[in-house]
């Protein structure tokens, strides 16, 4: 019994030393894991917070920097955008995350202010320093040198663009009504303009990097066609003509036949129904014929004028004095 | 029983008539203009345009609805440019200038000054060749070249220039051999190699004129001899100064009438023109002197 007793007393007695030995450790445990924790919390805290600051900065730069999602007006088709001198060009584009300020740009240079909304919009004017001379780009088809739209929208976070492919015609509306007085443009991509003009530097018989009239109906697509001894376009000899569409004689760059493109050995004062080809005008034109009406006459034709763009008139005998009246109908 | 299969019949009959008058609808509404009966004698080339109701040339052109117009067909690539009738390396005018804008290259200059004052110029859309009468911004080209750029402007002219029909031009008019104008066409080499035909039958006409002057001082010949060089216009000057120089000094007078109309200068006093006066005139105009005959040098 009394040794039970002991026993027990020397238990609680142990007990006792450990729970406070327990006690002191855990204390000790405690500081340590506490001091080794708040360590653990400044370095933690630190790197989480510049991997917050990391991956969130694009992100919330991306969120507040406006995004030019598209350009509606003017409207780029793939077969081009025809912006013509002295006509107002409605502008319209869809931006995000709110602009303060949106602005059009040719070729770089600021042209119009447009509002700072989601529907961005603003208009334009381009006069006849925004056109812009291009030579005939060799190989490229019928596109010559073409500049770019942009429209870049800021606010405090930054600035977003987007551009796309343009042109500004070579003159105004009554410059081309000038020489066909049904000529008409109704927007940036519905009017008659089918290639770009091509520059003046080379205007010049036999010269590559531009192209007329008489090129285009002889399929010579980049180089200038008007034979030395034509002279006046008025009076050219209808005999010298006919030989240098049927590559027979003269014509030619320095003299020689002509011995490229499409040569044209029919032909006659009158048209021959749905067959006529080729148009040559009274005074120095040339146009290909593009449609005819029910009875076989030439309905509408294609033409270059002179250096400037190539155009799909809606008459064939629709041009004026400049150009002067059918006289001549290849087939 | 029946009435049911009566009305399911009803019912599905004329769902069928719907949709039959549906696609008619359709149909009629993509052909605007249907071609009613072809006519005979029509080239399979020309094809019906149902948007427009019209007939169109196929082989070369074809409809495109989204610009509501005709497209010209590709192109022919086949066609094969002379490499004597391509120009320089730019692709336009302005790209040439943005190039050059710092310039100190005189005959590059005076081509930018030409190029920003025909910019504010419309050319007519005529397809007939180039001709400095109708460029009213020539004459600033003209203003801002001197017979000293010469050699200058007939190397650009073999480097085909951007410019170089423009500088062909520019030479005939300030040399006085305008009838070389209608050479300025298709390849440089055909314009320089006439040049250098004038250069020699300049040389020629002076060597004989200088033999008609020693042997007769007759105001007949004189003028026979001045109509006669008249053709070559300045480029008789570098020879009439080496026989000058060689003791033919009655040939001063043929001076006059040549220097006032190719040089910008104050016309003096006849009396005031002795042998001294050339003597200065031709230090003056050493390196205009000195430039024709390097032009023609560098053509023999």
């Amino acid at each position: 019994m009394i040794t039970c007793k002991y026993i027990q007393i020397y238990i609680k007695l142990s007990l006792h030393n450990f729970q406070d030995l327990y006690i002191k450790q855990r204390r000790v445990i405690m500081y340590k894991i506490s001091k080794i924790i708040s360590k653990i919390r400044i370095k933690t805290v630190l790197i989480t917070l510049t991997c917050v600051i990391l991956i969130a900065s694009p992100v919330i730069l991306a969120a507040t920097t406006p995004v030019v999602n598209s350009i509606s007006r003017p409207k780029g088709l793939s077969y081009g955008v025809f912006c013509m001198q002295g006509r107002q060009q409605p502008l319209e584009a869809s931006i995000s995350n709110s602009p303060t300020s949106v602005k059009f740009y040719w070729k770089n240079s600021y042209k119009a202010n447009m509002s700072a909304s989601s529907n961005s919009t603003g208009s334009w004017t381009p006069s006849s320093s925004d056109y812009y001379r291009g030579l005939y780009s060799f190989g490229s088809a019928y596109y010559a040198y073409p500049g770019n739209f942009k429209v870049s929208a800021s606010n405090s976070a930054g600035t977003g663009t987007k551009e796309i492919v343009g042109y500004v015609t070579r003159t105004n509306l009554s410059g081309y009504r000038s020489y066909d007085y049904n000529f008409y443009y109704y927007s940036e991509y519905t009017n008659p303009f089918r290639a770009l003009a091509t520059g003046y530097s080379a205007v010049s018989h036999g010269n590559g990097l531009t192209y007329n009239c008489l090129a285009y109906v002889v399929d010579i697509y980049h180089m200038w066609q008007w034979p030395l001894d034509w002279g006046n376009p008025k009076t050219i000899s209808l005999d010298k003509m006919l030989k240098y569409m049927n590559g027979t004689e003269s014509g030619n760059l320095d003299g020689n036949r002509r011995t490229q493109g499409t040569f044209y050995y029919n032909g006659s004062t009158s048209w021959v129904p749905f067959m006529t080809k080729v148009i040559y005008y009274d005074n120095g034109h040339f146009a290909k014929v593009i449609s005819y009406n029910s009875d076989g006459s030439p309905g509408r034709v294609m033409s270059k004028f002179g250096h400037w763009e190539l155009i799909e008139s809606p008459y064939y005998n629709s041009f004026t004095s400049e150009y002067g009246n059918p006289k001549y109908y290849f087939h | 029983m029946k009435r049911k299969t009566i009305i399911i019949t009803f019912c599905t009959l004329t769902a069928v008539l719907i949709l039959f008058i549906s696609l008619l609808v359709v149909r009629a509404a993509k052909e605007k203009y249907p071609e009613v009966q072809r006519p005979e004698g029509i080239p399979d080339t020309v094809k019906w345009n149902p948007d427009l109701g019209e007939y169109y040339n196929s082989d070369s052109f074809e409809w495109d609805s989204e610009i509501w117009g005709y497209r010209p067909k590709e192109m022919n690539k086949r066609i094969v440019i002379p490499d004597s009738h391509m120009l320089g390396t730019y692709l336009s005018e302005d790209e040439y200038i943005e190039a050059n804008s710092g310039t100190t290259d005189e005959v590059d200059k005076a081509v930018i000054k030409y190029y920003k004052k025909s910019r504010e110029i419309v050319y007519p859309a005529v397809s007939y060749n180039y001709d400095p009468k109708e460029d009213p911004a020539f004459s600033e080209l003209i203003a801002n070249l001197k017979i000293k750029d010469f050699p200058n402007m007939i190397s650009k002219i073999k480097n085909r220039h951007i410019a170089s029909g423009r500088l062909m031009h520019a030479i005939n008019e300030m040399a006085g051999a305008k009838d070389l104008g209608k050479y300025v066409s298709g390849a440089s080499e055909n314009w320089l190699l006439h040049l250098k035909e004038k250069f020699a039958l300049a040389e020629s006409k002076v060597t004989k004129a200088a033999q008609k002057y020693k042997k007769s001082s007759n105001d007949e010949i004189k003028k026979q001899v001045k109509d006669e060089l008249e053709s070559c216009g300045l480029l008789v000057l570098p020879y009439i100064k080496d026989e000058i120089e060689a003791g033919n000094t009655a040939m001063i007078e043929l001076l006059p009438d040549l220097v006032d109309k190719y040089f910008a200068e104050g016309k003096d006093n006849q009396a005031d023109r002795t042998k001294d006066y050339w003597d200065n005139w031709f230090k003056k105009h050493s390196e205009d002197i000195k430039a024709l005959k390097a032009v023609a040098e560098d053509l023999k």
